[in-house]
């Protein structure tokens, strides 16, 4: 999974539908910046727990 | 981590490697809230729709990053190592204060870079300094939890990054949306 998920192409088929789920979301939801900094911010500490 | 907390306790100042540890988590929160109420001072200092158009640019390519980039721009290193020599307050303020602010050593992931960018959009510096705070009690609070229960995640960076960007794809997204409404 790790080395297919480095592949470009990849990232890109993935992350692409995902980013324009995120614009629907964000629309639908009425997303405000503060509530994404907070959401952010939490899920980005607990991820970076696992850097070397 | 633990090197940095132990290295931390000092006799008669900070003997416990629990004040050492409360010395980091605080130096961190308030590098993080400084960063973030600077932020978001810049942000209110700009008309509102020159703000939100220069966060769309921003959040536009970190998009494209985290779309071609498995690792994000960041400075390729950790804290500095001579810091760990003071063996006192410093060591522990020092690391805590560096990673704190989060983008003066390895980031690792795109995710981030939605902190400073939202603290930037708000414009509100109390919100700025609260948000990014949120990130310094996740990141170092949560290091130092990780380490009193010296739990080591084998190959985590591998299946973290890979979520954690997908996420970022996601969350830009969301962020976009919220944005253009602003111009």
């Amino acid at each position: 999974m790790g080395g297919l998920a480095s592949k470009p192409l990849f990232r890109m088929a993935l992350a692409m539908p995902l980013a324009g789920l995120g614009v629907l979301a964000g629309h639908q939801a009425g997303v405000r910046p503060w509530a994404l900094l907070v959401t952010a911010a939490l899920i980005v500490g607990l991820a970076q727990q696992t850097l070397p | 981590m633990i090197i940095m907390i132990t290295r931390a306790r000092v006799s008669g100042c900070f003997g416990s490697p629990v004040v050492a540890g409360a010395v980091l988590v605080l130096c961190a929160i308030g590098a993080a809230a400084l960063t973030g109420a600077l932020l978001s001072l810049l942000g209110a200092a700009l008309e509102p729709g020159m703000r939100a158009l220069l966060a769309l640019v921003a959040a536009s390519a970190v998009a494209a990053g985290a779309v071609t980039r498995p690792v994000p721009w960041q400075l390729d290193r950790e804290t500095d190592t001579d810091w760990l020599s003071y063996e006192d307050w410093r060591t522990a303020a020092f690391n805590g204060f560096a990673l704190g602010l989060g983008f003066t050593t390895r980031i690792g992931f795109w995710l981030f870079y939605l902190v400073p960018l939202t603290a930037f959009a708000v414009a509100d510096p109390i919100l700025g300094a609260a948000g990014y705070a949120a990130f310094a009690v996740s990141r170092v609070g949560g290091s130092a939890l990780l380490a009193a229960a010296d739990i080591w995640i084998d190959g985590g960076i591998v299946r973290a990054r890979v979520v954690a960007d997908l996420i970022a794809g996601l969350a830009l997204g969301a962020l976009l949306t919220a944005l253009v409404p602003l111009l």
